[in-house]
Formats: C-alpha cells, sequence, structure tokens
C-alpha cells in the first residue's frame, strides 16, 4: 500500500522549490540591473523617404538625442521621382511620416494646384524653432501658402564640374566654365552625366543662354545640335555615383559634370580633386523636409526636423558629406577657405546662383537629350 | 613501316580538317562565351584587389572585401532579407503553379483567358508592375513591409515562370497511372501524394529553386513595394546609386555563386526529372 507523504517527505521538496526561486530571483535582478528602464518604453520611430547621404550614420546619434529619442527608418531612395510618386500614390499621404527630396521639383505637385489640395501637412512652426536659424540666402526656399509653412530646406548643393586638379588647371579661365566638358582641350577625357535637365541645363548655359528654363522648343534643338556636335569629346556618359568617382580616380576621364560627395570621395582616395565654379551660372537646389498629409507619427517627425534643423545637425552633415547646410550659424563655424570650398561664400563671391528648376516643357528636353544619346 | 615522327597530334588533326565555316562557328561561339563570361570573371578579379576603387589597375591581392561584406551587418540582414523571401516566394509559387498545371489538364471554361491572365506579370515591364503594386497597397492601405507587400510582388512575378516550367511535366504525366490507382480503389489524395507527386517531385524541386532564383534577383517591382527593409538587389542599387563601396565586388561574387549553385541544382533535378518521365 503506498505510504502517503509525511512532512520529512515534503521538506526536500520545499528546499528545492526554495532554491529555484532564489536562482530566479537572482537570475532577474542581475539581467535587469543592465538593462535600463528605458528600454522598455518604446521608442518612437518615423519613416523617411530621403536620400540616404542625408543620413549618414554620424548624425543619427544627434537626431536621436535631439528628438527625444525618436529614431528614423529610412526607406531605399531610388530619385526625386519615386520621392513624389510614392506620395502621390493612393495611400501615399499616410504611408511615410518624413520626405525630405528636391524643394523646386517636389513643391508643385506636393502643394497642388490651388489651397486645399495639398498632400503635405502644415508645420507647427512652435514645434521647429531652430528653423530660424536659417540662411537668409535659403529663406526663399521655405515653403509658404496662405501664411502657413510646408517645407523647410534641410540641406543645399549645386552641379558642378568635377575635376583632377593635377590634369585640369583651376585657373584656366576654360575650366571655370561650363565649357570644360565641351570643348576641344579635354577631348577623350570629359565625361557626361546621363541625364537631360542636367546636361541640357548646362550645355545652355555654356552657350550663352542665361534662362535655360525659359527655352522655347527652337532653343532645346539648337542646344541638341550643339550637344551632339560636342558629343566626339566625351569618353562616356555615366549614371551612378560609383561609376563617377572612379572614372576620374583612375584616370579614364579628367573632369565629368558631378556632385560635391564625388569630390569629397575622391579627396578622401588621396586625388587632387576640385569643382569649379562656373561663371555662367551655379545651377543650385536645396532638399527640403515635408510631412505627408495623414502621417500618423506628425509630431515626432516635427522633432527630427527641429534636429535636422540644429546646428549640431547642420555641422557634422557638412562635416561627413560636404554638402552645405541651410543654417546660418554652420557656415561661420568654418574658416574662409573651407567656407570657400564648400561653396558657402557664392553669393558673397559673385558666382551666380540659378535654381535648379525643372523646366516646364521637360517633354522636348527628353526628346532632345535621347536625340543626343541616339547621335 | 616506320611512323613518322613529324604526324600531327590527333586534336591539331581535328581542327585541321574543320572547314573555314566550322572555323568561324568556333570563334564565334568562343568569342560569344568570352563576352558573355568575361564580366563575372573580372569582378571576381576585382573583388581580391587591393584597392578601394572598382577597377583596374590590379594593385594587389586580398580578401579584406569579403571580410568587409561578413562584417557589414545592412549587406548581410539584405542577403538574409533576400533569402528569407526567396524561400517563401519559391514555397507559394511552386505551389500554387502546382495545383494550377494540375488543373490544367482539364478543360474547363476560360481555360484560355486564364493561361493569358498567369502569363501577364511576364508581359508588364517590371516598372509597371511595380507601380501598379504600389498603386494597389496603397488604395488597401497595407504598409509596405517584407512579407507583405515584397512577398505578394515576388510571388506575382515567380508564378508565371513556375506553372510554365510545372505544366509541360504535368502534361506529359502518363493518366493510366491514376487512373490505374483509382482502379485499385485509391482515393483523390492517395492518388495524388503516392502516385503523382513522387514522380514530379523532381520537377518541383526545380520549379522552386529557380523560383527562388527569380525572386533572388528581383529588383524593379521590390523597390516599389519595400519598405523600410533591404533585399539584395536593392541594398546593392542603394549602395551604387551613393556611395563607393569597394566591398560591392565580394558580395557580387557571393551572390553570383549562391544563384549559380541554386541554377545548377535546380538543372540537375530537371535532368532527373525528365530521365524519370520522359515523354
Amino acid at each position: 500500500m503506498p505510504r502517503t507523504a509525511t512532512s520529512a517527505d515534503r521538506q526536500p521538496l520545499d528546499n528545492q522549490r526554495r532554491k529555484a526561486l532564489k536562482v530566479t530571483g537572482a537570475l532577474a535582478a542581475s539581467l535587469s540591473a543592465g538593462i535600463p528602464l528605458s528600454v522598455f518604453a518604446q521608442r518612437a520611430k518615423i519613416r523617411a523617404v530621403m536620400p540616404n547621404v542625408f543620413i549618414p550614420d554620424p548624425v543619427r546619434p544627434i537626431i536621436t538625442s535631439q528628438s527625444g529619442g525618436v529614431e528614423v527608418d529610412n526607406l531605399p531612395y531610388v530619385s526625386p521621382s519615386d520621392s513624389l510618386a510614392k506620395l502621390m500614390a493612393p495611400g501615399g499621404t499616410g504611408q511615410y511620416d518624413m520626405i525630405i527630396t528636391l524643394t523646386n521639383f517636389a513643391k508643385g505637385p506636393a502643394l497642388g494646384a490651388k489651397a486645399g489640395d495639398e498632400r503635405l501637412l502644415a508645420l507647427d512652426m512652435s514645434a521647429i524653432p531652430n528653423a530660424t536659424g536659417i540662411s537668409k540666402d535659403f529663406q526663399s526656399e521655405v515653403v509658404r501658402r496662405d501664411g502657413k509653412t510646408y517645407m523647410l530646406p534641410i540641406v543645399s548643393g549645386f552641379e558642378s564640374v568635377v575635376f583632377d586638379a593635377s590634369k585640369v588647371n583651376p585657373d584656366d579661365p576654360l575650366t571655370q566654365s561650363w565649357n570644360v566638358l565641351f570643348s576641344d582641350k579635354y577631348k577623350g577625357r570629359i565625361a557626361w552625366r546621363d541625364d537631360a535637365h542636367g546636361m541640357i541645363f548646362t550645355a545652355a548655359l555654356a552657350m550663352g543662354i542665361t534662362d535655360p528654363l525659359g527655352m522655347q522648343p527652337a532653343q532645346v534643338r539648337e542646344v541638341q545640335r550643339f550637344l551632339i556636335d560636342r558629343k566626339k569629346n566625351i569618353r562616356t556618359m555615366w549614371t551612378k555615383f560609383a561609376e563617377a568617382v572612379n572614372m576620374i580616380a583612375t584616370g579614364e576621364v579628367h573632369c565629368l559634370y558631378g556632385w560635391i560627395p564625388m569630390r569629397a570621395a575622391l579627396e578622401k582616395q588621396g586625388l587632387k580633386a576640385s569643382n569649379n565654379w562656373p561663371k555662367e551660372g551655379l545651377p543650385s537646389w536645396t532638399q527640403s523636409a515635408f510631412i505627408p498629409r495623414d502621417s500618423k507619427q506628425a509630431a515626432a517627425t516635427h522633432k527630427v526636423i527641429n534636429a535636422m534643423l540644429s546646428p549640431e545637425f547642420g555641422r557634422k552633415l557638412t562635416d561627413v558629406t560636404e554638402y552645405p547646410s541651410t543654417i546660418a550659424q554652420v557656415a561661420s563655424g568654418y574658416d574662409k577657405a573651407y567656407q570657400t570650398k564648400l561653396g558657402f561664400d557664392v553669393a558673397a563671391r559673385g558666382v551666380r546662383r540659378i535654381s535648379f528648376e525643372l523646366p516646364q516643357q521637360m517633354d522636348v528636353w527628353l526628346e532632345a537629350w535621347n536625340n543626343v544619346k541616339a547621335a | 613501316m616506320a611512323v613518322s615522327s613529324t604526324s600531327s597530334p590527333p586534336m591539331l588533326q581535328r581542327w585541321q580538317r574543320l572547314n573555314p565555316f566550322e572555323l568561324a562557328s568556333w570563334l564565334y561561339g568562343l568569342i560569344f562565351f568570352v563576352f558573355l563570361y568575361s564580366p563575372l570573371v573580372m569582378i571576381t578579379v576585382l573583388s581580391f584587389n587591393d584597392s578601394r576603387l572598382t577597377g583596374f589597375p590590379l594593385k594587389g591581392f586580398t580578401t579584406k572585401w569579403y571580410e568587409a561584406v561578413l562584417a557589414n551587418q545592412p549587406l548581410l540582414s539584405a542577403l538574409a532579407n533576400s533569402i528569407y523571401v526567396g524561400l517563401a516566394s519559391a514555397a507559394i509559387a511552386t505551389t500554387l503553379a502546382l495545383l494550377m498545371a494540375l488543373a490544367f489538364r482539364h478543360e474547363f471554361w476560360g481555360k484560355r483567358i486564364v493561361l493569358y491572365m498567369i502569363l501577364t506579370p511576364i508581359i508588364l515591364p517590371g516598372i509597371i508592375g511595380g507601380i501598379v503594386l504600389l498603386i494597389f497597397f496603397g488604395y488597401l492601405g497595407v504598409r509596405p513591409s517584407l512579407f507583405t507587400t515584397v512577398l505578394v510582388g515576388h510571388v506575382n512575378w515567380v508564378l508565371p515562370f513556375a506553372f510554365l516550367t510545372l505544366y509541360p511535366r504535368l502534361h506529359k504525366f502518363d493518366r493510366s497511372l491514376e487512373e490505374a490507382a483509382m482502379d485499385l480503389g485509391a482515393r483523390t489524395s492517395q492518388v495524388f501524394w503516392e502516385i503523382v507527386f513522387p514522380i514530379v517531385r523532381p520537377s518541383v524541386i526545380a520549379t522552386a529553386i529557380f523560383a527562388f532564383s527569380l525572386s533572388f534577383d528581383e529588383f524593379i517591382r521590390t523597390i516599389f513595394t519595400v519598405g523600410s527593409d533591404r533585399t539584395i538587389p536593392v541594398q546593392f542599387y542603394v549602395l551604387i546609386v551613393e556611395e563607393l563601396s569597394p566591398e560591392l565586388p565580394a558580395m557580387a561574387v557571393i551572390i553570383i555563386l549562391l544563384t549559380t549553385v541554386a541554377s545548377l541544382l535546380g538543372f540537375a533535378f530537371m535532368r532527373r526529372a525528365d530521365r524519370s518521365n520522359p515523354a
């Protein structure tokens, strides 16, 4: 007959239970001692569509700390057209929390034809006090309608000719002109960008057309003929960043239509790279941040935009990418030579800045460029 | 009789017997394959180049770019995402393709229209397909992510290929085997699992492997449907467009190896399927 358990039997079991509880408690205590309580609080995260170059890893901690812990989850960036397509697609105003793209490209479609058509949220400027630090040079880039602000410029940039200064003389007047891409002097050592907007815009400037955006179709055809005639001087056309940088670094070309970070990347390779300040005009742009109308993280996004307009973020971004921040205080933190190198003082130097907008008749430009490529 | 000490080796004699047309054909074939495979050889060579630039001249041998790939969390994460989505797409698309191929063995109303609908994603340009998916999911209010929008886009792309691979093999399947099994009292499910599936299994596996390869390489539809996650083609694109990443050739070699192995496995299973179920 099985005997019932006595208190003598229960003692070892009780001891085992107590041991187990002790161990579990000790484990929990030691684990939680190493874990800050804030971890258990859910961090706000916003979904952003923006060029990845404007959110390199070194700037992320600045955004997170200045926004009170908000993190930016940035989607793969393709182009301004893709960003706008995402906003304009059905449901697009609610899928993303922040978009940063070319100001002049996006503002028209994003604002719509009239008040009430906006696909953007009017910004609460009281939540973005750092906006007062935007340089006066970029105040015209702030997008407003009926007294409300919709887009704020975060970073600026320009198109120019990037060249190997050991092979191309920076002091040559030709170098400081768009004609360096079209003249015979560097025949076979030039690369154009495979881009209708950029190439027709700059070719028009090289031809002496002061207002490329105002060109009539007949003028565009003249530019097309000019480009076809000058095409014999080029080595190739580039489409990707890495392609362009490699071409100059390996000596395949000496100069090309390029961007600021290309110059920075080449300098990091030890190359004596520079860019010109074309006397005909410097196509300039800004990239602005805005919040899609139905974003569910508008409050957090305001904080992120405010963080991105802080001098700390602007300085770090400019240090890493060499793109000029739009915040006035950032420029004054550099010495004169570096300000000149980055282009902060282009207006003061008398370099003509031209807004790098899209033309009304982009289809005419596209057709002309396709003819240039086919020739 | 003494053997001539000046007789040509057999291979040379064979070449010497070729007429000019045959020689030209061989030369054309050689140039064709050189043209086809030299970029792959070049990228493999450049992946071992001790230079931050992806290009010539070669500056020395190194394996550090492979080490950089293994230490690059975003790249590895994108690779893992591509593998997960690839496996899921392959499983779903192969299952659906198998069911459709079985159905297509029978006549039914609208069969031709259904066939055209199945094949539409092949005909539609990728960018149009991507935009359609972007608009579709926008209307539904579905947030882009790997296992919602991306997976649907990949299955949509891969399914017609899976169907076109499986259908001919099921079409020539000997139906008398099924009839015999049914005559002997087998239920429909038994006929499928114990008679049909074991015979077509190599084809199904080969189809799944091909489907995985297609999904793994898919870019254009993914870029419109991916959220903040990245697949490996998307990550590559972002790196090439905006950065100078010297470890990209090494990553490319790894991906080429993965997809080559997958494709070869697929071919091997396909050959096995053809041998076990000849026309």
